[in-house]
């Protein structure tokens, strides 16, 4: 389902013709700048008894399209209650109560959105992973303002949260497909100093010192004041990880004493590089990654759920729409009458196969749904 | 051959996971943090640490145990016996191995959740504690010779980081011991000390030279001394009066020579001496404690001067208190005793006259002189009466045994009851041990009352008892006029009679005896009746 140019009432009135039924959860992906009171939103759910996981990202992806303004709703069959995570940043942990006995004869899916913007994201999906491990799948994206600035954006039908996870076990099947196509550039740089999401120290010297020293000589732009992200949108980090891409963190401001501030956890001493995209890499990826899910699907899935970075956007500005058109397509030669379902985020969760789970930064993943 | 970038690539990893070693002294904090990066890096499915048991416990079983693993929800199985074939292959080669899905043999190597038949396993040996287990998912292969190798030397460190971590962890458990003992040793010092300090006696130390080691502050109050100015004086000197200071030091000499000490363990009195000189009288127990470096002495000592001073004029008043009863009784007695020599010459007088002038004193005057015998006859058993009284506190006669159904027969014999008068018994009636003839009194004398007083056409008296704990209970019941519940005290003392003593012959000094018998005999005698409804005496004897 598409709100276009959403508003609470639009909400509303189609959570009231969707008519959920007990077992239903309703999945819903709001753009940032839709006029949406989510209290009231939250309210209505909780009075007609409508499970909702729901998250406010910077722009929704319906069909071919971003909207800013726009929200989509996936209805999908669930499995257990939602877990909602209050105090990200100082509670990863929390003691909840998660189902500790799986069904063996089938495949679910753990879907999940976090505060993006929350600096312990780490510790969250670390827990999760630890409870579920790989028996399920996982499918998530960080919410969050594309002002960067920290705010609610994580709502169900108890009310609207900052610095929050959601979590709830889906009863379908899910194929992932992981790629973002940003390529080495600078590197290796040592990470002598960092604190959960923000890196100090590079190189044993200040970070932003080494990475605008770096950046500029590449790009041959000057780093000022109010431009960091405009330049840093095109040179992420990346970390490596042994057979597969590097997983990317995206830095996205600086601070007044040089650190670096990253979208998810770049751990002290690890060993990162400056990466570069280049407009065709990144599509080309966005479609490499839809292969790989459809690769995996034994039935022609009946619902899809993209999550895609916001600064994908940010980085390939018009050319954007190639990397939804290169997904619809890529989908179309499978499945029939699909549109592309999902959102623009800070952030992207998703494991590799039976790997660790991870966050990813810049990051295509595509889950393809089969209930 | 490797290329330049997957070389620097290559030590980049060596290098983020080297230093993720020993970041802390937490084995759990120190194995999560390699194992993340590691997991991470290499891109494994999972990790774990498997580390001797007697390498954690010098008494432990010898076998193997999971001491980490990541992520835990594969934690299958925690124990691994000596004969496993990953120990087995560790002890035979010495070296890391790794086995993929293709050898026969890989089934045994799994022990966690979630592998099936793919991937493959890396086992390290973690010098001689144990060994790291690594599995990945996605390998077709074995992990390549030199991929092994490559971790070999920060395995080697890791081993090293957990020896430190183990040696850490038990050394803080070791240090927590004995600061917990510390802790119980401080506090029951300080409880010691309250204990000491707030008794209500007076403790002192000395230890084998006499000299003064602790000096509570009870000691203080008593003689005076603060402890700064008892702590480290000789005891004989301070507060042991001149005549006992020798006795003190042949004692002590006595007892670190033989072990035995007369005085030692037991509560005795004696004299002591404060700080102005003065000797008074004390309680004191003394205990030898015997510790490593020798002997010492724990006193409690108690001033008892008050108490002395109390006996003393206990003593005094109880003399006094004899005295003045002997007094009485005397008194009692020998007034009893004078008073019947002048009525039995009025009595014999009045006998005389009635005799030699009975006719010119004529009808009338003979009526007087009956009433002026009459009030003698009254006037002596009164007299009889008191001294019976008087002799049942001075002379104690004899415990015997008495059984009591032959004792009233006797009784119901010598009182005659009139045939209108039935006098029955309940049951038998015991032997008991009593003054015989006081028990005997008791009943003769509340058997007579209720036949006298009785207004029946048809009276009876019940006689009945019971058997208690440690004393017997009787009963004399009558169907009588019965007693007002206001006279119930006033019929036990001594001359109150309820009745006019011109209508019944009365002295008003039965019931007294008969209280004053019973309670020389440790019972009790009390009355229930009411008006026009009979009376029960009833009463307790002890048993003897």
């Amino acid at each position: 389902m598409f709100i276009h140019q959403a508003t609470t009432d639009k909400i509303v009135n189609q959570l009231q013709q969707a008519a959920f039924s007990e077992n239903e959860l309703c999945v819903l992906m709001v753009g940032e700048k839709s006029e949406v009171d989510y209290s009231s939103v939250s309210n209505f759910a909780k009075a007609n008894n409508i499970q909702l996981l729901g998250g406010m990202f910077p722009a929704v992806i319906y069909d071919t399209n971003k909207y800013e303004d726009g929200a989509v709703i996936q209805k999908l069959p669930k499995y257990g209650d939602i877990v909602l995570v209050k105090n990200l940043s100082t509670e990863p942990n929390n003691q909840h109560e998660l189902i500790k006995t799986l069904p063996t004869n089938k495949h679910l899916m753990a879907l999940t959105f976090v505060d993006g913007l929350a600096s312990n994201i780490a510790g969250y999906l670390e827990w999760i992973y630890g409870v579920f491990g790989s028996e399920v799948n996982y499918l998530g994206g960080g919410a969050g303002s594309l002002s960067l600035q920290q705010q609610p954006c994580i709502f169900t039908q108890d009310g609207f949260f900052e610095d929050a996870a959601i979590f709830c076990l889906i009863d379908a099947e899910v194929s992932l497909g992981v790629k973002h196509g940003w390529k080495q550039l600078l590197g290796p740089l040592v990470v002598t100093k960092a604190e959960k999401n923000i890196i100090y120290e590079l190189n044993w010297q200040n970070a932003f010192e080494i990475y605008k020293e770096a950046v500029e000589e590449d790009s041959g732009l000057q780093f000022e004041d109010g431009n960091f992200f405009s330049i840093a949108k095109g040179f992420p980090f990346g970390m490596f990880k042994e057979g597969q891409e590097d997983i990317v963190r995206d830095p996205i401001a600086v601070d007044e004493n040089g650190a670096l501030i990253c979208v998810g956890e770049v751990p002290e001493n690890s060993v990162v590089y400056i990466l570069k995209g280049q407009n065709e890499s990144l599509i080309n990826s966005a479609k490499e990654a839809m292969r790989t899910s459809l690769a995996q699907t034994e039935n022609s899935p009946s619902k899809n759920l993209i999550i895609d970075c916001i600064s994908r956007v940010l980085f390939l500005e018009d050319e954007f729409k190639k990397e939804l058109e290169a997904l619809d397509e890529e989908l179309k030669l499978s499945v029939d009458n699909q549109p592309l379902i999902g959102i623009l985020s800070l952030g992207e969760i998703s494991s590799y196969g039976e790997g660790l789970l991870e966050l990813f930064n810049k990051t295509t993943v595509v889950g393809l749904i089969d209930n | 051959m490797k290329t330049g970038n997957r070389i620097v690539q290559d030590i980049s990893m060596l290098y983020e996971l080297s230093l993720s070693i020993g970041t802390s002294m937490d084995l759990y904090e120190n194995c999560e943090k390699f194992f993340k990066i590691l997991i991470s890096r290499k891109n494994l499915t999972f990790a774990s640490v498997w580390i001797s048991s007697k390498t954690i416990q010098s008494d432990g079983l010898d076998t193997y145990q999971v001491l980490h693993v990541s992520p835990r929800f594969r934690m299958l199985d925690t124990q691994m016996e000596q004969d496993h074939f990953i120990i087995q292959t560790l002890k035979e080669h010495k070296a890391p191995f790794s086995i993929s899905h293709s050898n026969p043999v890989f089934p045994q190597l799994i022990q966690e959740h979630g592998v099936e038949n793919k991937g493959a396993f890396v086992v390290y040996p973690l010098k001689q504690i144990g060994f790291l287990k690594l599995y990945a998912s996605q390998r077709q292969t074995v992990f390549e010779k030199i991929e092994v190798a490559q971790l070999k030397s920060v395995v080697n460190k890791f081993a090293t980081s957990i020896e430190a971590c183990i040696s850490h962890h038990q050394l803080r458990e070791e240090t927590q011991r004995r600061i917990n003992i510390q802790r119980r040793l401080r506090d029951n010092e300080i409880k010691l000390k309250l204990i000491f300090n707030t008794a209500l006696d007076a403790v002192v130390t000395i230890n084998e030279k006499g000299i003064i080691t602790d000096w509570n502050t009870q000691a203080h109050k008593v003689f005076g001394f603060s402890p700064e100015d008892a702590i480290g004086q000789e005891l004989g000197s301070l507060i042991i009066p001149h005549q006992h200071r020798e006795a003190h030091t042949r004692g002590m000499k006595h007892f670190l020579k033989t072990g035995e000490g007369p005085v030692l363990n037991k509560r005795i009195e004696i004299t002591a001496i404060n700080r102005t000189g003065l000797e008074f009288p004390i309680e004191l127990s003394i205990v030898p404690l015997q510790q490593e470096n020798g002997y010492f002495f724990s006193a409690f000592l108690r001033d008892i001067s008050k108490r002395k001073e109390a006996e003393q004029k206990k003593e005094e008043l109880l003399e006094e208190l004899e005295y003045v009863n002997g007094e009485l009784r005397d008194f009692a007695y020998i007034v009893s005793h004078d008073l019947k020599a002048p009525l039995r010459a009025i009595s014999a007088l009045s006998y005389w006259i009635e005799e030699d002038y009975g006719e010119l004193i004529g009808e009338e005057g003979q009526q007087q002189l009956v009433l002026l015998q009459g009030r003698v006859n009254r006037m002596h058993a009164l007299i009889e009466g008191i001294l019976e009284y008087s002799r049942i506190g001075r002379i104690r006669i004899k415990m015997e045994a008495l059984d009591l159904n032959q004792s009233l027969d006797d009784i119901l014999d010598s009182l005659n009851p009139p045939p209108n008068f039935e006098v029955r018994r309940v049951k038998t009636f015991p032997t008991i041990n009593c003054e015989r003839v006081r028990i005997e009194q008791v009943f003769q004398n509340l058997i007579s009352n209720a036949i006298k007083y009785n207004d029946k056409e048809q009276g009876w008296v019940e006689l009945d008892w019971i058997e208690l704990d440690d004393h017997f209970q009787f009963s004399v019941k009558d169907n009588g006029q019965g007693i007002d519940e206001k006279h119930f005290e006033k019929i036990f003392q001594i001359f109150q009679t309820l009745q006019a003593k011109d209508k019944y012959e009365s002295t008003g000094i039965g019931l007294t005896i008969v209280k004053r018998i019973i309670e020389r005999h440790e019972g009790k005698i009390w009355v229930e009746s009411q008006p026009n409804n009979g009376t029960t005496f009833a009463f307790t004897i002890k048993k003897y």
